[in-house]
């Protein structure tokens, strides 16, 4: 298997084999009382799941097929974007809404193709082992050099009253179907990390999306 | 990690067997407009038309960014049989791809006359697994009746895709070059493969 890269900041001339591929990285920065108290390093992601390839079909062939695997284990249907309806809509998904977007769990389960949810999600709120979940920040990708960067961040707060160790993380995307206006949630990348956000701590969960050419 | 191939194979139209095959090909490819338009529909935010947020479409200019409300649907890539503007595309350029292109270099038109190509329909496979790979086929079949030899150095990949609410352009996400010749009556099929592992 190929060694997983890390990098304390991405560099301008990646690897020979990014050239030609989209990939997926990751980083956690620790805050505390408004400062940063730890900086992560970036982290190449394991991480495309098979429902990443189902919603880009639906785009590419605009398709409506029971393809993709829902986060209850659901075949699904998943489609090219209709009246309401968002393709890849994931990073808008508001504070402590726990269902879509970047969020993090607790099992170390390595990851496969198959992934359709995160082993243990850790769910909103201020109780034991809790995190309050924020809302995301995301930027228009911007071209560097040769490469293109989409940058999407999450922030996780721990008002739990105890340390959370965190050791998974995924990003899931809603749709709403066009008929019938079901919400489905669905797995688009996961990755395992291995990181603690003290009690108190604020956490910056980072995905970003790099084209190399 | 997602990886983008792609391959051409070249057979005598009344044959099945290919007697030209690239084979599998690493692409250097996508461009800033595919990332661009995954962001807006993952943060569900519109981009304006310039070089901040916007789409670059094939005459150089900037285009509104626009998720996907509309019900064509985002980077529709299944163009019909004849039609140059999306799809799988082909040319003789030979600039080497950057990210931001948004236009075959010299694009390869539809047509019976010298140095022009049939188009077929562009092909979009449901995604299947490949071995330890998961893999999404994109290809466009193309025939030579032009009574020339022709040359191909360049491949892309455009996508059909709303810039407004109403209104709709091409966009190119892929760019390669790569060299094979399809003779004069010969058939080529060109595929793009979308791959995770």
């Amino acid at each position: 298997m190929t060694e997983r890269l890390t990098y304390d900041e991405l560099p301008e001339e990646m690897p020979e084999r990014f050239q030609g591929s989209l990939s997926l990285w990751t980083r956690v920065n620790i805050h505390r009382d408004g400062k940063l108290i730890e900086k992560g390093k970036w982290e190449e992601g394991h991480s495309f799941v098979k429902n990443f390839l189902y919603t880009l079909y639906t785009c590419f062939g605009h398709a409506y097929d029971y393809l993709a695997v829902n986060t209850s284990g659901s075949v699904e249907g998943v489609e090219s974007p209709a009246v309401n309806e968002y393709t890849f809509r994931a990073t808008d998904a508001a504070a402590a809404n726990d269902n879509y977007g970047i969020l993090l769990g607790t099992d170390n389960t390595a990851v496969t193709l198959s992934d359709y949810v995160l082993g243990t999600k850790i769910a909103h709120g201020v109780a034991a082992t809790q995190l309050s979940y924020g809302a995301h920040s995301n930027n228009f990708a911007q071209p560097d050099g040769s490469n293109v960067d989409l940058v999407l961040i999450r922030l996780f707060t721990n008002s739990s009253g105890g340390d959370i160790t965190v050791e998974e993380m995924g990003l899931v995307c809603y749709q709403v179907e066009a008929v019938g206006g079901l919400s489905k949630y669905y797995l688009l990348a996961r990755d395992l990390k291995n990181f603690t956000i003290t009690d108190g701590d604020v956490a910056y969960v980072e995905y970003r999306l790099r084209t190399t050419i | 990690m997602m990886e983008l191939m792609h391959r051409a194979k070249v057979r005598r139209i009344d044959e099945d067997a290919p007697y030209y095959d690239s084979g599998l090909m690493k692409s250097r490819s996508f461009t800033l407009n595919l990332l661009r338009i995954i962001g807006v529909n993952m943060t569900r935010e519109n981009g304006a038309g310039n070089s901040e947020q916007g789409l670059v479409y094939t005459n150089g200019n900037w285009a509104a960014n626009q998720n996907g409300i509309n019900d064509y649907g985002i980077m529709s890539a299944i163009a019909l049989a004849g039609d140059t503007g999306y799809g799988i595309l082909l040319g003789t350029g030979t600039t080497s791809p950057t990210v931001s292109d948004y236009v075959m270099e010299t694009l390869i038109d539809q047509g019976a006359g010298a140095g022009e190509l049939n188009y077929g329909s562009t092909v979009v496979e449901i995604p299947s697994v490949d071995g330890t790979d998961f893999v999404l086929p994109v290809w466009r079949s193309f025939s030579n009746t032009s009574g020339g030899n022709i040359t191909v150095q360049e491949i892309g990949l455009m996508v059909h895709h709303y810039y407004s609410t109403s209104s709709v352009l091409n966009f190119m996400i892929a760019h390669d070059l790569l060299n094979f010749t399809i003779n004069d009556g010969d058939a080529a099929t060109v595929e793009y493969l979308v791959k995770i592992s």
